[in-house]
Protein backbone atom coordinates (compact mmCIF):
# COMPACT_ATOMS: atom_id res chain seq x y z
CA UNK A 1 0.00 0.00 0.00
CA UNK A 2 1.53 3.30 -1.10
CA UNK A 3 1.49 6.51 0.90
CA UNK A 4 -1.01 8.10 -1.47
CA UNK A 5 -3.35 5.12 -1.34
CA UNK A 6 -3.38 5.45 2.43
CA UNK A 7 -3.69 9.22 2.58
CA UNK A 8 -5.68 10.62 -0.35
CA UNK A 9 -5.77 14.07 1.22
CA UNK A 10 -2.02 14.42 1.14
CA UNK A 11 -1.80 13.63 -2.55
CA UNK A 12 -4.63 16.04 -3.34
CA UNK A 13 -2.82 18.75 -1.36
CA UNK A 14 0.48 18.08 -3.13
CA UNK A 15 -1.20 18.15 -6.53
CA UNK A 16 -3.21 21.25 -5.80
CA UNK A 17 -0.23 23.25 -4.61
CA UNK A 18 2.18 22.20 -7.35
CA UNK A 19 -0.32 22.70 -10.17
CA UNK A 20 -1.19 26.12 -8.75
CA UNK A 21 2.43 27.34 -8.52
CA UNK A 22 3.90 25.34 -11.41
CA UNK A 23 1.14 24.60 -13.91
CA UNK A 24 3.60 23.05 -16.36
CA UNK A 25 4.62 20.29 -13.97
CA UNK A 26 3.41 16.77 -14.58
CA UNK A 27 2.83 14.11 -11.96
CA UNK A 28 3.97 10.66 -13.11
CA UNK A 29 3.86 7.15 -11.76
CA UNK A 30 6.84 4.83 -12.14
CA UNK A 31 6.53 1.10 -12.73
CA UNK A 32 7.09 0.48 -9.00
CA UNK A 33 4.09 2.72 -8.22
CA UNK A 34 6.19 5.57 -6.84
CA UNK A 35 5.14 9.06 -7.91
CA UNK A 36 7.37 11.83 -9.25
CA UNK A 37 7.00 15.30 -10.64
CA UNK A 38 8.72 16.47 -13.80
CA UNK A 39 8.89 20.04 -14.96
CA UNK A 40 10.96 22.88 -16.36
CA UNK A 41 11.88 26.27 -15.04
CA UNK A 42 13.63 29.26 -16.49
CA UNK A 43 15.45 31.71 -14.26
CA UNK A 44 17.74 34.68 -14.62
CA UNK A 45 20.86 35.11 -12.58
CA UNK A 46 21.74 38.77 -12.81
CA UNK A 47 22.78 39.29 -16.40
CA UNK A 48 22.98 35.55 -17.09
CA UNK A 49 20.18 33.60 -18.73
CA UNK A 50 21.11 29.98 -18.19
CA UNK A 51 19.71 26.99 -19.99
CA UNK A 52 16.18 26.11 -18.96
CA UNK A 53 16.31 23.74 -16.00
CA UNK A 54 14.48 20.43 -16.27
CA UNK A 55 13.90 18.81 -12.92
CA UNK A 56 12.38 15.84 -11.23
CA UNK A 57 11.03 15.40 -7.70
CA UNK A 58 10.62 11.80 -6.48
CA UNK A 59 8.42 10.88 -3.56
CA UNK A 60 10.07 8.19 -1.42
CA UNK A 61 8.17 5.09 -0.34
CA UNK A 62 8.08 6.32 3.26
CA UNK A 63 6.80 9.81 2.37
CA UNK A 64 5.91 12.04 4.17
CA UNK A 65 8.04 10.67 7.03
CA UNK A 66 11.10 11.44 4.92
CA UNK A 67 11.72 14.06 2.27
CA UNK A 68 11.39 13.74 -1.53
CA UNK A 69 14.51 13.56 -3.67
CA UNK A 70 14.99 16.49 -6.02
CA UNK A 71 17.15 16.25 -9.15
CA UNK A 72 18.25 18.57 -11.94
CA UNK A 73 17.76 16.52 -15.09
CA UNK A 74 18.99 19.16 -17.53
CA UNK A 75 21.50 20.69 -17.95
CA UNK A 76 23.50 17.60 -17.14
CA UNK A 77 25.56 18.30 -14.04
CA UNK A 78 29.16 17.08 -13.79
CA UNK A 79 29.09 13.95 -11.59
CA UNK A 80 32.08 15.19 -9.62
CA UNK A 81 30.17 18.26 -8.45
CA UNK A 82 28.75 16.62 -5.35
CA UNK A 83 29.29 17.06 -1.63
CA UNK A 84 28.83 19.98 0.71
CA UNK A 85 30.31 22.61 -1.61
CA UNK A 86 27.74 21.83 -4.27
CA UNK A 87 24.91 20.95 -1.93
CA UNK A 88 24.33 17.67 -3.71
CA UNK A 89 24.19 14.22 -2.12
CA UNK A 90 27.23 12.23 -3.20
CA UNK A 91 25.67 8.98 -4.33
CA UNK A 92 22.40 9.89 -5.97
CA UNK A 93 23.29 13.41 -7.02
CA UNK A 94 20.02 14.76 -5.65
CA UNK A 95 19.93 18.31 -4.38
CA UNK A 96 20.51 18.80 -0.66
CA UNK A 97 17.74 21.18 0.28
CA UNK A 98 17.17 20.09 3.88
CA UNK A 99 19.08 18.30 6.59
CA UNK A 100 17.22 14.99 7.02
CA UNK A 101 16.57 15.63 10.71
CA UNK A 102 15.09 19.04 9.92
CA UNK A 103 12.59 17.75 7.36
CA UNK A 104 9.15 19.16 8.09
CA UNK A 105 6.37 16.73 7.31
CA UNK A 106 4.06 19.54 6.21
CA UNK A 107 6.40 20.63 3.39
CA UNK A 108 4.84 20.05 -0.03
CA UNK A 109 6.46 19.54 -3.44
CA UNK A 110 5.87 23.12 -4.61
CA UNK A 111 8.18 24.32 -1.83
CA UNK A 112 10.79 21.80 -2.92
CA UNK A 113 10.59 22.97 -6.53
CA UNK A 114 11.17 26.50 -5.25
CA UNK A 115 14.27 25.22 -3.46
CA UNK A 116 15.39 23.57 -6.69
CA UNK A 117 15.14 26.94 -8.44
CA UNK A 118 17.12 28.53 -5.62
CA UNK A 119 19.75 25.85 -5.93
CA UNK A 120 20.02 26.36 -9.68
CA UNK A 121 20.30 30.11 -9.19
CA UNK A 122 23.13 29.65 -6.71
CA UNK A 123 24.84 27.06 -8.87
CA UNK A 124 24.88 29.30 -11.92
CA UNK A 125 26.05 32.22 -9.81
CA UNK A 126 28.91 30.15 -8.42
CA UNK A 127 29.90 28.71 -11.79
CA UNK A 128 30.03 32.20 -13.25
CA UNK A 129 32.02 33.67 -10.41
CA UNK A 130 29.25 35.89 -9.11
CA UNK A 131 29.49 34.36 -5.62
CA UNK A 132 32.23 32.49 -3.81
CA UNK A 133 30.11 29.79 -2.24
CA UNK A 134 26.56 28.52 -2.33
CA UNK A 135 24.50 29.66 0.68
CA UNK A 136 23.00 27.06 3.05
CA UNK A 137 19.46 28.23 2.38
CA UNK A 138 17.67 30.55 -0.02
CA UNK A 139 19.14 32.47 -2.93
CA UNK A 140 22.54 34.04 -2.81
CA UNK A 141 22.69 37.80 -2.71
CA UNK A 142 24.55 38.85 -5.81
CA UNK A 143 27.06 41.69 -5.80
CA UNK A 144 25.40 45.07 -6.34
CA UNK A 145 26.13 45.42 -10.04
CA UNK A 146 24.34 42.13 -10.80
CA UNK A 147 21.47 42.49 -8.38
CA UNK A 148 18.84 44.21 -10.52
CA UNK A 149 17.76 41.07 -12.37
CA UNK A 150 18.60 38.65 -9.62
CA UNK B 1 11.02 -35.98 34.60
CA UNK B 2 8.88 -36.01 31.46
CA UNK B 3 5.33 -36.89 32.35
CA UNK B 4 4.90 -39.31 29.43
CA UNK B 5 7.66 -41.61 30.74
CA UNK B 6 6.30 -41.47 34.29
CA UNK B 7 2.88 -42.58 32.98
CA UNK B 8 4.45 -45.35 30.88
CA UNK B 9 6.37 -46.71 33.82
CA UNK B 10 3.38 -46.49 36.17
CA UNK B 11 1.19 -48.40 33.72
CA UNK B 12 3.76 -51.08 32.88
CA UNK B 13 3.52 -54.67 34.15
CA UNK B 14 7.13 -54.69 35.20
CA UNK B 15 8.11 -53.14 38.52
CA UNK B 16 11.75 -52.25 38.04
CA UNK B 17 14.00 -50.82 35.38
CA UNK B 18 16.32 -47.97 34.46
CA UNK B 19 15.86 -44.37 33.44
CA UNK B 20 18.29 -43.03 30.88
CA UNK B 21 19.18 -39.39 30.60
CA UNK B 22 21.92 -36.93 31.15
CA UNK B 23 23.44 -34.90 33.88
CA UNK B 24 24.52 -31.35 33.48
CA UNK B 25 27.31 -31.22 35.99
CA UNK B 26 27.17 -27.51 36.68
CA UNK B 27 23.48 -27.68 37.58
CA UNK B 28 23.39 -31.02 39.44
CA UNK B 29 20.43 -32.02 37.37
CA UNK B 30 19.56 -35.35 35.84
CA UNK B 31 17.22 -34.93 32.88
CA UNK B 32 15.35 -38.17 32.11
CA UNK B 33 14.95 -38.85 28.42
CA UNK B 34 14.22 -42.60 28.23
CA UNK B 35 12.90 -45.47 30.32
CA UNK B 36 13.89 -49.09 30.10
CA UNK B 37 10.70 -51.07 30.67
CA UNK B 38 11.23 -54.80 30.39
CA UNK B 39 13.09 -55.37 27.16
CA UNK B 40 11.87 -52.13 25.57
CA UNK B 41 13.33 -48.66 25.79
CA UNK B 42 10.81 -45.86 25.51
CA UNK B 43 11.97 -42.34 24.67
CA UNK B 44 10.15 -39.22 25.79
CA UNK B 45 8.11 -37.26 23.30
CA UNK B 46 8.83 -34.09 25.26
CA UNK B 47 12.48 -33.90 24.35
CA UNK B 48 12.13 -30.31 23.17
CA UNK B 49 10.74 -29.32 26.57
CA UNK B 50 13.79 -30.74 28.30
CA UNK B 51 16.71 -29.73 26.17
CA UNK B 52 16.33 -26.50 24.25
CA UNK B 53 19.02 -24.79 26.28
CA UNK B 54 21.12 -27.85 27.13
CA UNK B 55 21.87 -29.22 23.71
CA UNK B 56 24.93 -27.01 23.36
CA UNK B 57 26.20 -28.19 26.74
CA UNK B 58 25.92 -31.70 25.38
CA UNK B 59 28.03 -30.71 22.41
CA UNK B 60 30.53 -28.94 24.64
CA UNK B 61 30.87 -32.10 26.73
CA UNK B 62 29.56 -31.00 30.10
CA UNK B 63 26.42 -33.06 29.64
CA UNK B 64 26.97 -36.74 30.49
CA UNK B 65 24.81 -39.72 29.83
CA UNK B 66 23.65 -41.44 32.96
CA UNK B 67 21.34 -44.20 34.16
CA UNK B 68 19.24 -44.24 37.30
CA UNK B 69 17.18 -47.21 38.55
CA UNK B 70 13.44 -46.88 38.93
CA UNK B 71 11.14 -48.99 41.10
CA UNK B 72 7.38 -49.13 41.05
CA UNK B 73 6.07 -49.45 44.60
CA UNK B 74 2.72 -49.66 46.30
CA UNK B 75 1.23 -46.26 47.06
CA UNK B 76 2.23 -44.84 50.44
CA UNK B 77 4.95 -47.49 50.99
CA UNK B 78 7.65 -44.89 51.05
CA UNK B 79 5.79 -42.83 53.67
CA UNK B 80 6.92 -45.28 56.35
CA UNK B 81 10.54 -44.33 55.73
CA UNK B 82 11.14 -40.87 57.11
CA UNK B 83 13.77 -38.95 55.21
CA UNK B 84 17.22 -38.72 56.79
CA UNK B 85 16.37 -41.40 59.37
CA UNK B 86 18.54 -44.53 59.42
CA UNK B 87 16.95 -47.96 58.72
CA UNK B 88 18.27 -51.48 58.35
CA UNK B 89 19.67 -51.89 54.86
CA UNK B 90 18.10 -55.32 54.36
CA UNK B 91 14.66 -53.96 55.21
CA UNK B 92 14.97 -50.99 52.88
CA UNK B 93 16.48 -52.97 50.03
CA UNK B 94 13.75 -55.57 50.31
CA UNK B 95 11.03 -52.94 50.20
CA UNK B 96 12.59 -51.23 47.22
CA UNK B 97 13.61 -54.44 45.42
CA UNK B 98 17.26 -53.47 45.49
CA UNK B 99 20.17 -55.86 45.84
CA UNK B 100 22.27 -55.28 48.94
CA UNK B 101 25.25 -55.11 46.64
CA UNK B 102 23.59 -52.27 44.74
CA UNK B 103 23.35 -50.32 47.97
CA UNK B 104 27.07 -50.73 48.62
CA UNK B 105 28.95 -47.99 50.41
CA UNK B 106 28.13 -45.35 47.84
CA UNK B 107 25.15 -43.11 47.43
CA UNK B 108 22.85 -44.24 44.65
CA UNK B 109 20.04 -42.35 43.02
CA UNK B 110 16.68 -44.11 42.91
CA UNK B 111 13.37 -43.09 41.39
CA UNK B 112 10.21 -44.51 42.88
CA UNK B 113 6.93 -44.41 41.04
CA UNK B 114 3.60 -44.73 42.77
CA UNK B 115 0.46 -45.20 40.75
CA UNK B 116 -2.57 -43.22 41.83
CA UNK B 117 -5.92 -42.76 40.06
CA UNK B 118 -5.08 -39.11 39.36
CA UNK B 119 -1.78 -40.08 37.78
CA UNK B 120 1.71 -41.28 38.65
CA UNK B 121 3.71 -39.77 41.47
CA UNK B 122 7.44 -39.77 41.01
CA UNK B 123 9.90 -39.26 43.83
CA UNK B 124 13.66 -39.51 43.81
CA UNK B 125 16.09 -40.24 46.59
CA UNK B 126 19.74 -40.57 47.18
CA UNK B 127 20.20 -43.74 49.23
CA UNK B 128 23.11 -43.44 51.58
CA UNK B 129 24.40 -46.68 53.15
CA UNK B 130 26.72 -47.09 56.09
CA UNK B 131 27.53 -50.56 57.60
CA UNK B 132 24.11 -52.22 57.87
CA UNK B 133 22.13 -49.02 57.85
CA UNK B 134 20.73 -46.94 55.02
CA UNK B 135 18.69 -43.76 54.76
CA UNK B 136 16.77 -41.83 52.12
CA UNK B 137 17.88 -38.33 51.16
CA UNK B 138 15.00 -36.75 49.20
CA UNK B 139 15.71 -35.06 45.88
CA UNK B 140 13.55 -32.55 44.06
CA UNK B 141 11.59 -33.93 41.11
CA UNK B 142 10.26 -31.51 38.56
CA UNK B 143 7.61 -33.00 36.32
CA UNK B 144 7.65 -31.78 32.73
CA UNK B 145 4.27 -31.93 31.01
CA UNK B 146 3.84 -31.72 27.25
CA UNK B 147 2.02 -28.39 27.38
CA UNK B 148 2.57 -26.66 30.69
CA UNK B 149 0.14 -23.87 31.52
CA UNK B 150 2.33 -20.79 31.92
CA UNK B 151 -0.55 -18.74 33.31
CA UNK B 152 -1.22 -20.82 36.43
CA UNK B 153 -0.32 -17.89 38.66
CA UNK B 154 -1.98 -15.13 36.61
CA UNK B 155 -5.67 -14.34 37.11
CA UNK B 156 -7.63 -15.82 34.22
CA UNK B 157 -9.60 -12.64 33.61
CA UNK B 158 -6.40 -10.69 32.94
CA UNK B 159 -5.29 -13.20 30.33
CA UNK B 160 -8.73 -13.66 28.81
CA UNK B 161 -9.10 -9.97 28.03
CA UNK B 162 -5.91 -9.96 25.97
CA UNK B 163 -6.06 -13.24 24.06
CA UNK B 164 -7.86 -11.73 21.08
CA UNK B 165 -5.66 -8.62 20.92
CA UNK B 166 -3.25 -7.93 18.09
CA UNK B 167 -0.13 -5.81 18.53
CA UNK B 168 2.44 -4.78 15.94
CA UNK B 169 5.91 -4.08 17.31
CA UNK B 170 8.50 -2.21 15.28
CA UNK B 171 11.98 -3.11 16.42
CA UNK B 172 13.00 -6.38 18.10
CA UNK B 173 16.06 -4.97 19.81
CA UNK B 174 16.65 -4.75 23.53
CA UNK B 175 13.55 -2.61 24.06
CA UNK B 176 11.21 -4.13 21.48
CA UNK B 177 12.20 -7.70 22.36
CA UNK B 178 11.53 -7.06 26.03
CA UNK B 179 8.15 -5.47 25.31
CA UNK B 180 7.18 -8.35 23.00
CA UNK B 181 8.01 -10.90 25.68
CA UNK B 182 6.24 -8.87 28.38
CA UNK B 183 3.09 -8.56 26.29
CA UNK B 184 3.11 -12.25 25.41
CA UNK B 185 3.49 -13.12 29.08
CA UNK B 186 0.61 -10.77 29.86
CA UNK B 187 -1.55 -12.76 27.45
CA UNK B 188 -1.61 -10.82 24.18
CA UNK B 189 -2.83 -13.22 21.50
CA UNK B 190 -1.06 -11.99 18.37
CA UNK B 191 2.17 -10.10 17.85
CA UNK B 192 3.57 -8.97 14.52
CA UNK B 193 7.26 -8.02 14.64
CA UNK B 194 9.18 -5.84 12.20
CA UNK B 195 12.98 -5.82 12.35
CA UNK B 196 15.70 -6.44 9.78
CA UNK B 197 18.61 -6.79 12.17
CA UNK B 198 20.63 -9.77 13.38
CA UNK B 199 21.88 -10.28 16.91
CA UNK B 200 25.48 -9.12 17.21
CA UNK B 201 27.81 -10.06 20.02
CA UNK B 202 27.60 -6.53 21.45
CA UNK B 203 23.79 -6.75 21.58
CA UNK B 204 23.13 -9.50 24.07
CA UNK B 205 24.33 -7.52 27.05
CA UNK B 206 20.98 -5.71 26.88
CA UNK B 207 18.83 -8.13 24.89
CA UNK B 208 16.50 -10.93 26.04
CA UNK B 209 18.53 -13.21 23.74
CA UNK B 210 21.90 -14.66 24.64
CA UNK B 211 25.20 -15.44 22.96
CA UNK B 212 23.67 -18.64 21.62
CA UNK B 213 21.50 -16.56 19.30
CA UNK B 214 24.35 -14.43 17.91
CA UNK B 215 23.97 -14.26 14.16
CA UNK B 216 20.25 -15.04 14.17
CA UNK B 217 17.59 -12.60 13.04
CA UNK B 218 16.39 -10.88 16.21
CA UNK B 219 12.74 -11.51 15.39
CA UNK B 220 13.43 -15.26 15.04
CA UNK B 221 15.11 -15.26 18.43
CA UNK B 222 12.31 -13.28 20.08
CA UNK B 223 9.77 -15.60 18.50
CA UNK B 224 11.61 -18.59 20.03
CA UNK B 225 11.90 -16.86 23.40
CA UNK B 226 8.12 -16.57 23.46
CA UNK B 227 7.58 -20.11 22.17
CA UNK B 228 9.94 -21.58 24.73
CA UNK B 229 7.72 -20.19 27.47
CA UNK B 230 4.82 -22.19 25.99
CA UNK B 231 2.83 -18.99 25.58
CA UNK B 232 -0.19 -19.15 23.30
CA UNK B 233 0.82 -15.94 21.53
CA UNK B 234 0.96 -16.25 17.77
CA UNK B 235 4.05 -14.38 16.59
CA UNK B 236 4.60 -13.33 12.99
CA UNK B 237 7.89 -11.82 11.91
CA UNK B 238 8.72 -9.50 9.01
CA UNK B 239 12.45 -9.21 8.43
CA UNK B 240 12.04 -5.70 7.11
CA UNK B 241 13.03 -2.16 7.97
CA UNK B 242 9.72 -0.29 7.80
CA UNK B 243 11.37 2.84 6.43
CA UNK B 244 12.83 0.96 3.47
CA UNK B 245 9.70 -1.17 3.04
CA UNK B 246 7.04 1.34 3.98
CA UNK B 247 4.52 -0.12 1.52
CA UNK B 248 4.78 -3.55 3.21
CA UNK B 249 4.36 -1.94 6.61
CA UNK B 250 1.19 -0.13 5.54
CA UNK B 251 -0.13 -3.34 3.98
CA UNK B 252 0.47 -5.19 7.22
CA UNK B 253 -1.44 -2.58 9.22
CA UNK B 254 -4.23 -2.59 6.67
CA UNK B 255 -4.58 -6.38 6.70
CA UNK B 256 -4.04 -7.09 10.39
CA UNK B 257 -5.69 -3.99 11.86
CA UNK B 258 -3.84 -4.31 15.17
CA UNK B 259 -5.34 -2.75 18.27
CA UNK B 260 -1.95 -1.17 18.98
CA UNK B 261 1.38 -0.43 17.33
CA UNK B 262 4.54 -0.09 19.40
CA UNK B 263 7.57 1.60 17.91
CA UNK B 264 10.67 0.62 19.87
CA UNK B 265 13.36 1.69 17.45
CA UNK B 266 16.10 4.26 17.86
CA UNK B 267 15.34 5.77 14.48
CA UNK B 268 13.59 9.11 14.05
CA UNK B 269 12.41 8.19 10.55
CA UNK B 270 10.72 4.98 11.65
CA UNK B 271 8.97 6.84 14.49
CA UNK B 272 7.73 9.48 12.10
CA UNK B 273 6.54 6.88 9.62
CA UNK B 274 4.79 4.83 12.29
CA UNK B 275 3.19 8.01 13.60
CA UNK B 276 1.87 9.10 10.20
CA UNK B 277 0.52 5.64 9.38
CA UNK B 278 -1.11 5.10 12.76
CA UNK B 279 -2.79 8.49 12.77
CA UNK B 280 -4.27 7.90 9.31
CA UNK B 281 -5.32 4.32 10.15
CA UNK B 282 -6.64 5.44 13.55
CA UNK B 283 -4.51 2.90 15.42
CA UNK B 284 -3.09 3.84 18.85
CA UNK B 285 0.70 4.00 18.89
CA UNK B 286 3.24 3.75 21.69
CA UNK B 287 6.68 5.19 20.95
CA UNK B 288 9.38 4.23 23.43
CA UNK B 289 13.01 5.23 23.36
CA UNK B 290 16.11 6.02 25.33
CA UNK B 291 17.83 9.39 25.38
CA UNK B 292 20.97 10.85 26.84
CA UNK B 293 22.97 7.63 27.10
CA UNK B 294 20.37 5.80 29.11
CA UNK B 295 19.71 8.53 31.66
CA UNK B 296 16.33 9.44 30.18
CA UNK B 297 13.52 7.38 28.77
CA UNK B 298 10.67 8.69 26.67
CA UNK B 299 7.33 6.95 26.25
CA UNK B 300 4.57 8.52 24.19
CA UNK B 301 1.08 7.16 23.66
CA UNK B 302 -0.59 8.54 20.57
CA UNK B 303 -4.38 8.19 20.56
CA UNK B 304 -5.31 9.26 17.02
CA UNK B 305 -7.83 12.06 16.96
CA UNK B 306 -7.64 12.40 20.72
CA UNK B 307 -4.13 13.14 21.97
CA UNK B 308 -0.91 14.70 20.74
CA UNK B 309 0.99 12.73 18.10
CA UNK B 310 4.78 12.38 17.70
CA UNK B 311 4.83 15.32 15.30
CA UNK B 312 2.96 17.47 17.85
CA UNK B 313 5.70 16.66 20.36
CA UNK B 314 8.42 17.59 17.90
CA UNK B 315 6.65 20.86 17.12
CA UNK B 316 6.04 21.52 20.81
CA UNK B 317 9.69 21.12 21.66
CA UNK B 318 10.46 23.34 18.69
CA UNK B 319 13.92 24.31 17.57
CA UNK B 320 15.52 22.90 20.71
CA UNK B 321 14.65 19.42 19.57
CA UNK B 322 17.70 18.96 17.40
CA UNK B 323 21.40 19.60 17.80
CA UNK B 324 22.11 23.33 18.12
CA UNK B 325 24.26 24.31 15.14
CA UNK B 326 26.33 26.67 17.25
CA UNK B 327 27.29 24.03 19.77
CA UNK B 328 25.52 25.91 22.57
CA UNK B 329 24.08 23.89 25.41
CA UNK B 330 20.93 22.11 24.34
CA UNK B 331 17.73 22.48 26.32
CA UNK B 332 16.65 18.92 25.55
CA UNK B 333 18.43 15.56 25.65
CA UNK B 334 18.02 15.19 21.89
CA UNK B 335 21.37 16.87 21.28
CA UNK B 336 23.21 13.69 20.36
CA UNK B 337 20.50 12.66 17.94
CA UNK B 338 18.00 9.93 18.70
CA UNK B 339 19.75 7.26 16.66
CA UNK B 340 23.03 7.67 18.50
CA UNK B 341 21.63 7.59 22.01
CA UNK B 342 20.73 3.96 22.39
CA UNK B 343 24.18 2.88 21.28
CA UNK B 344 25.56 4.37 24.48
CA UNK B 345 22.78 3.35 26.84
CA UNK B 346 25.06 1.87 29.40
CA UNK B 347 22.91 -0.56 31.31
CA UNK B 348 20.37 -3.21 30.55
CA UNK B 349 18.17 -1.98 33.39
CA UNK B 350 17.83 1.45 31.75
CA UNK B 351 16.20 -0.23 28.81
CA UNK B 352 14.28 -2.48 31.19
CA UNK B 353 12.70 0.44 33.03
CA UNK B 354 11.60 2.07 29.80
CA UNK B 355 10.29 -1.11 28.21
CA UNK B 356 8.37 -1.97 31.37
CA UNK B 357 6.72 1.45 31.37
CA UNK B 358 5.99 1.06 27.66
CA UNK B 359 4.37 -2.31 28.34
CA UNK B 360 2.22 -0.81 31.07
CA UNK B 361 1.18 2.02 28.74
CA UNK B 362 0.35 -0.54 26.06
CA UNK B 363 -1.76 -2.59 28.45
CA UNK B 364 -3.92 0.38 29.35
CA UNK B 365 -4.86 0.61 25.68
CA UNK B 366 -5.44 -3.12 25.24
CA UNK B 367 -7.37 -3.70 28.46
CA UNK B 368 -8.43 -0.37 29.96
CA UNK B 369 -10.72 -1.93 32.55
CA UNK B 370 -7.89 -3.90 34.16
CA UNK B 371 -5.06 -1.45 33.58
CA UNK B 372 -6.29 2.02 34.47
CA UNK B 373 -5.49 5.09 32.46
CA UNK B 374 -2.28 6.88 33.42
CA UNK B 375 -2.37 10.60 34.26
CA UNK B 376 -0.85 11.63 30.91
CA UNK B 377 0.08 10.13 27.56
CA UNK B 378 3.64 11.52 27.44
CA UNK B 379 5.93 10.05 30.08
CA UNK B 380 9.54 10.99 30.70
CA UNK B 381 11.58 8.74 32.96
CA UNK B 382 14.82 9.89 34.58
CA UNK B 383 17.45 7.60 36.01
CA UNK B 384 19.21 10.40 37.90
CA UNK B 385 18.28 13.58 39.67
CA UNK B 386 18.98 16.22 37.04
CA UNK B 387 18.44 19.87 36.22
CA UNK B 388 20.63 19.71 33.15
CA UNK B 389 17.82 20.25 30.68
CA UNK B 390 14.62 22.25 30.60
CA UNK B 391 11.22 20.76 31.44
CA UNK B 392 9.98 18.10 30.99
CA UNK B 393 13.50 16.64 31.16
CA UNK B 394 14.24 17.79 34.73
CA UNK B 395 14.05 15.27 37.57
CA UNK B 396 13.82 16.10 41.24
CA UNK B 397 14.65 12.56 42.30
CA UNK B 398 16.39 9.55 40.78
CA UNK B 399 13.99 7.18 39.04
CA UNK B 400 11.41 9.94 38.58
CA UNK B 401 8.57 9.65 36.13
CA UNK B 402 7.28 12.94 34.73
CA UNK B 403 3.73 12.82 33.42
CA UNK B 404 3.61 15.51 30.76
CA UNK B 405 0.17 16.77 29.74
CA UNK B 406 0.19 17.62 26.05
CA UNK B 407 -2.60 18.63 23.75
CA UNK B 408 -3.10 17.84 20.13
CA UNK B 409 -2.01 20.75 17.94
CA UNK B 410 -4.39 22.22 15.40
CA UNK B 411 -1.42 23.16 13.19
CA UNK B 412 0.12 19.69 13.24
CA UNK B 413 0.55 18.50 9.63
CA UNK B 414 -0.18 14.92 10.71
CA UNK B 415 -3.07 15.08 13.17
CA UNK B 416 -4.13 18.74 13.12
CA UNK B 417 -7.07 20.43 11.43
CA UNK B 418 -7.55 19.73 7.71
CA UNK B 419 -5.49 22.01 5.49
CA UNK B 420 -7.46 25.10 4.43
CA UNK B 421 -6.40 24.48 0.81
CA UNK B 422 -8.61 21.41 0.84
CA UNK B 423 -11.74 23.09 2.17
CA UNK B 424 -14.82 22.31 0.12
CA UNK B 425 -13.16 19.61 -1.95
CA UNK B 426 -14.45 16.09 -2.35
CA UNK B 427 -11.11 14.42 -1.57
CA UNK B 428 -11.89 11.00 -3.00
CA UNK B 429 -13.24 12.51 -6.21
CA UNK B 430 -10.18 14.74 -6.57
CA UNK B 431 -7.92 11.79 -5.83
CA UNK B 432 -9.56 9.66 -8.51
CA UNK B 433 -9.10 12.45 -11.06
CA UNK B 434 -5.43 12.86 -10.18
CA UNK B 435 -4.78 9.14 -10.57
CA UNK B 436 -6.65 9.10 -13.87
CA UNK B 437 -4.61 12.05 -15.14
CA UNK B 438 -1.16 10.81 -14.13
CA UNK B 439 1.41 11.63 -16.80
CA UNK B 440 -0.69 14.50 -18.17
CA UNK B 441 -0.45 18.25 -17.64
CA UNK B 442 -2.94 19.43 -15.01
CA UNK B 443 -6.26 20.52 -16.48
Amino acid sequence: MTWYELDHSRLVLEYLRVSRSYPNCVLNRASDATLFWTGKSTIEVGPIRPETMAFRVDYPEDFPATYPNAFIVRPELPPEEVGHKWHRWPRRGSICFVMPKNWQIGTTADEIILKLEDWYFNYIALKNGLIEEMPEVGRAILPGEFRANG
Amino acid sequence: MPLDLAVAVAEAETTAGWFGGGTLQSEQVFAVTSAQIGTDTKYTGYFDQLFPHRSLDAIEGSFREKLAPWRKIRPDTIESYRPYQWFETTQLSSELSLEDTEMGDNKICLCVIERYDEGPKVRAFLIESRADSSRLLPMEVIMVPRNPDPYVRIPAELIGALLDKRVTIIGAGSGGGEVALDLACAGVGQIVLFDDDRLHSENYIRHILTKREVGRMKIAGVKDAIRERCLPTKVTGHELNIVLWADKFRESLSENRPELVICATDSRDSRRLANVCCVVFGIPLVIAGILDAGRIGEILLVRPGESACYECIRMGLGATLETPESGERSLTPYAGGEEADLQFAVQRFDVGFVSSIATRVALQVLDPSSYGRLPADYLIWGREKSAEYSDPFRFEHPLSLNYVPLSKRDDCPVCGLPNTDLEGLDIDEEFAEIIADLGKLPA
